[in-house]
């Protein structure tokens, strides 16, 4: 798509005139977001390529850790993420380089629409998709390390929903920095990696509980860091944003 | 403005203070009770440690500045400090590994401090690529203070998850007493580095300044820098 | 009674023995020192080759961005 074609296809021929009125936020992000979700489902070109891309590194986990099953069922929570973790460095350099061809970033500049509304839209899709990416793999997790989800779905689906969305949304103010710098595929690893320890740490220790059963009631306070690790990212990534793309 | 001159007073100070220093720590101040002469090495690793801690603060500072009110001047700080903060954050690495080494049996024992100063190295060592990987001087100083906040606002979450992690392992280290002689060596060694330090960045400082200059060259004709214009809200 | 008196001492004078002075760590010293040192002076080094040359800067390259 052109950026022309870009602005037309948000908001129609009365938005992509400059001056129009300013659109709220929500709407924005709502209809930039469908924009991401349709191109992405016409295609499946990447979600494709993920699936199979994170089911060959659980398989490698397996050989290079080798056949000790009761060592890849205590640590298959940490596998899973560090499977989402890879997976996601490549989803988010991709969601960037769709926007570069025929700049379309400077189309969606264009629009009157919040800068804001861009940084959620990309989040939230790269988030999604960082999700249903999870939601595949747990059944392969589950049948190559054996294990079980003892303490069920609706915990493991939080934690999984927690930690992508705490992946998504640094990765998406970095993926957009990167993009434009040289080097890019080694700058966003090298820039994302040390961020999100701490999420990782806690989504690979919530999972493991998850499947393994919590005697001790942690899950609550690893979710909870969880939580925070969404709360202050999201809202920095909102507040920075704009500057990141900004000419 | 006396550039050699603030040169030579902190190039003196610290010499001073850190001869001082160090006789003090090495000679003067007692052998610890449990690990002897080895708790030395305290009197250099902590204060670089602290030096990495100050000198991180101020390129997030100026992070923070720049993002306000555009200037080579911040900009060339930034990245100053982060260079020297990093190398101090290095340094206090190794040294605590090697302090680590007959006081724990190991070099590397996911002790919550050490680990957390590793994630650190590793933020900054990307934040100094970007500065790296970007032509341009505007965008590479925007972006490199957006990664500088959001490197430093990570780094207490880095620090209470390691804690938390790994206290859910391993049996934290008793508290000790620490003698009063012990207190006056390691204040005069931080203050000597932290002179030295002053040094480093200072040089540093004028070494990025004069590389922007020579990027933002402007013809002798052209009028001076203007306002910048309205970011999008 | 008294053997537990017994026992109650032996387990006092043990506790004050303590961990025991590490022998010999001079060694360690001088690594750690060195390499600090080392370290700083490599960067001082790095500095001095790169240190600035020529005339003091103009007002506006110094100020800040330009917008065109």
């Amino acid at each position: 798509m052109t950026a022309h074609e870009e602005a037309l296809a948000v908001h129609g021929h009365e938005a992509a005139r400059p001056g129009a009125a300013r659109v709220s936020l929500v709407r924005s992000t709502l209809a930039l977001l469908r924009k991401d979700l349709l191109i992405e489902w016409r295609t499946r070109a990447r979600l494709n390529a993920l699936v199979f891309f994170s089911l060959a590194t659980l398989l490698l986990f397996s050989f290079a850790l080798g056949p000790d099953t009761r060592l890849l069922e205590r640590n298959a929570g940490g596998y899973l993420w560090l499977a989402i973790l890879f997976a996601s460095v490549l989803a988010l350099g991709e969601s960037f380089r769709v926007e570069q061809e025929n700049a379309c970033l400077d189309g969606l500049r264009l629009i009157p629409a919040d800068a804001r509304a861009i940084f959620l839209s990309k989040a939230l899709g790269n988030g999604l998709l960082l999700v249903v990416l999870g939601v595949l793999l747990v059944p392969v997790m589950a049948a190559l390390y054996g294990v079980r989800i003892t303490l069920g779905l609706l915990p493991l689906g939080l934690t999984l929903l927690l930690g992508c969305m705490g992946l998504s949304a640094p990765g998406t103010v970095y993926a957009s920095i990167a993009s434009n710098a040289r080097a890019r595929d080694v700058l966003l690893p090298l820039l994302l990696f040390p961020l999100i320890i701490p999420a990782l740490l806690a989504a690979a220790k919530a999972t493991n509980l998850v499947l393994q059963g919590d005697p001790m009631n942690q899950l609550g306070s690893w979710l909870g860091l969880l939580t925070g690790f969404n709360l202050i990212y999201w809202s920095l990534g909102f507040l920075l944003f704009p500057r990141v793309i900004e000419d | 403005m006396g550039k050699s001159k603030s040169v030579w007073v902190l190039a003196a100070l610290a010499a001073v203070l850190l001869a001082v220093g160090h006789y003090l720590g090495l000679a003067w101040a007692p052998p610890d009770r449990e690990m002897g002469h080895v708790q030395r090495i305290m009197y250099v690793h902590v204060p670089l440690q602290w030096m990495a801690m100050l000198l991180l603060t101020v390129n997030f500072g100026c992070a923070l500045s720049y993002l306000f009110k555009a200037g080579w001047r911040t900009d060339s700080l930034a990245e100053a400090s982060a260079e020297v903060g990093l190398l101090c954050a290095t340094l206090g690495l190794v040294t605590g590994a090697i302090w680590g080494k007959p006081t724990w049996g190991v070099y590397w024992s996911w002790d919550p401090r050490l680990t957390a100063e590793a994630i650190m190295i590793v933020t900054y060592t990307g934040y100094l690529a970007l500065r790296r990987f970007v032509e341009d001087p505007e965008r590479r100083a925007v972006w490199s203070a957006v990664v500088g906040i959001i490197g430093f606002v990570n780094l207490p979450i880095v620090w209470f998850s390691v804690r938390w992690w790994r206290s859910l392992h391993q049996v934290q280290s008793s508290p000790r007493t620490v003698d009063p002689e012990m207190t006056l060596a390691l204040r005069v060694n931080a203050f000597g580095f932290l002179a030295l330090v002053a040094l480093l960045v200072l040089v540093r400082y004028w070494i990025a300044l004069r590389e922007r200059q020579a990027e933002v060259a402007l013809p002798e004709a052209l009028p001076p820098a203007g306002p910048r214009s309205q970011e999008v809200a | 009674m008294s053997s537990l008196v017994l026992l109650a001492q032996a387990a006092d004078a043990a506790s004050r023995v303590g961990v025991g002075r590490i022998v010999g760590g001079w060694d360690f010293v001088y690594a750690a020192y060195g390499v600090a040192w080392a370290g700083l002076a490599l960067y001082a080094l790095s500095l001095w080759v790169r240190r600035p040359r020529g005339d003091a800067p103009s007002p506006a390259s110094v100020a800040g961005p330009v917008k065109e």
